[in-house]
């Protein structure tokens, strides 16, 4: 289990980022008015963010990051770390976070990379961009986690376990060094659950062909293209309810800590079903645990700082959180830390 | 197996309890869906703490199939 601690490090600021366009389930034509009040109770998700078709989840983070930057008065030349999170990159290859660098007007000394993660993502970014931080010598060090998608645009519109579930958002953190200070993680991987989500052709096992507009059915009711994100619920939903309430309580055992240390927890935002069984099992009140899904729906890595941006922006005392990544990979991971009463907390629209 | 048709009854808000018996082909019923799945697979979880995921929903037609399933877990 990788189960580690990082000192004299810190969370400065959060920026997330959303599309102006908003989207009603209950309004949107491919779904049937009678179903999508029924998705709206059981998953809790109302409104989706869309972006436009030439707006990618790198122009979301790079509002985000811009945003951010000048808020805190950063000169970008300090920053020696970008790291972007993401599954919907601006193409195969270069690295998004290399074009990144380069928007953003950062130094060549800057160490860039694409990490390819979900629903786990901002968990798994953060424990890198940390790690990398704790190496830099001296007192100084700045870290850019850049964390987003836009899954709406492999969600199709025939598949109505994904096309009413997903958003769009960006976001931007800058991590730091600061005495004192600390971040815990916890993360955890089983590719047996795989094909759980998965997004099957477009890469090199199956290439891009002309076949893959073709629509294909899993379960008879639901038709994706072979490039459109499959997403199994119920496998999900058995994983999420079974190992994420395991892991949070192993995990708080391991770093001794009792429920009155922890103000926030703040979850991947999957559904409302879901997210409620695993609140409930840990024993957790509602009042700590904060949802965005209603107006925002599920945008895959980039829930947890959405979320902590939209529920925590009006709070000034500073807080103890407990944030939990859990999806696509199958992949999971907790990170436990203080933010404080300083730091920036914003959501903007581009 | 009693035990288990009262459990799995109880999740439904629409269909009369005298419906659902042993060889009840749970998937064939009219409030059958996506949704009641996951409450089936977290009535397990909570009354029998095991986990049963799509598949074994999948390969369940009656509900004793499914009390089999889990039994075996």
């Amino acid at each position: 289990m990788a189960h580690f601690k990082i000192d004299d490090i810190s969370v400065r600021g959060i920026v997330s980022c959303v599309p102006p366009n908003k989207v009603d389930n209950l309004e949107d034509i491919n779904i049937e008015k009678e179903h999508a009040e029924k998705i709206i109770t059981s998953t809790g998700i109302r409104y989706r963010r869309i972006t436009e078709e030439n707006v990618t989840s790198s122009d979301l983070c790079e509002a985000a990051a811009r945003s951010l930057i000048e808020d805190l008065q950063i000169d970008p030349s300090e920053i020696e770390v970008l790291i972007f999170v993401t599954q919907t990159p601006d193409f195969i290859l270069p690295a998004t976070a290399t074009l990144l660098q380069d928007r953003l007007g950062l130094s060549n000394a800057t160490m860039a990379f694409d990490i390819n993660m979900g629903c786990s993502g901002y968990v798994y970014g953060l424990s890198v961009v940390a790690s990398l931080l704790a190496n830099v010598p001296g007192d100084n060090g700045k870290g850019l986690l850049l964390v987003g998608d836009t899954i709406s645009k492999v969600a199709n519109p025939k598949d109505l376990s994904t096309y009413p579930l997903f958003g769009d958002a960006g976001s931007a953190t800058l991590v730091e060094k600061k005495k004192g200070e600390s971040i815990s993680f916890d993360l955890f991987t089983d590719g047996k659950g795989a094909s759980a989500i998965e997004i099957t052709h477009g890469g090199f096992r199956n290439p891009y062909d002309t076949s893959v507009s073709d629509e294909i059915t899993r379960d008879g009711v639901n038709f994706h293209r072979k490039t459109d994100l499959y997403l199994n619920g119920m496998d999900v939903f058995s994983f999420g309810i079974t190992r994420i309430p395991k892991a949070i309580k192993a995990f708080c055992e391991k770093e001794e800590l009792q429920d009155s240390d922890i103000d926030f927890y703040i979850f991947h935002q999957a559904n409302k079903f879901m997210n409620e069984k695993i609140r409930k099992k840990i024993g957790a009140t509602e009042e700590k645990v904060p949802y965005t899904l209603h107006d925002f729906a599920n945008v895959s890595s980039a829930t947890i700082p959405l979320t902590i941006t939209q529920s925590m922006a009006e709070r000034h005392t500073g807080s103890n959180i407990l944030c939990c990544g859990f999806g696509v990979g199958l992949s999971w991971g907790i990170a436990y830390f203080k933010l404080d009463r300083d730091v920036l907390l914003k959501t903007i629209a581009l | 197996m009693e035990e288990f048709i009262e459990h799995f009854a109880e999740q439904f808000d629409e269909t009369e309890r005298s419906e659902f018996s042993a060889s009840t082909e749970f998937k064939e019923l009219d409030e059958w869906d996506s949704m009641l799945a996951l409450t089936i697979i977290a009535m397990v979880d909570e009354e029998y703490d095991k986990t049963i995921n799509g598949d074994d929903i999948k390969a369940a037609k009656t509900i004793e199939d499914l009390y089999k399933i889990v039994e075996n877990k």
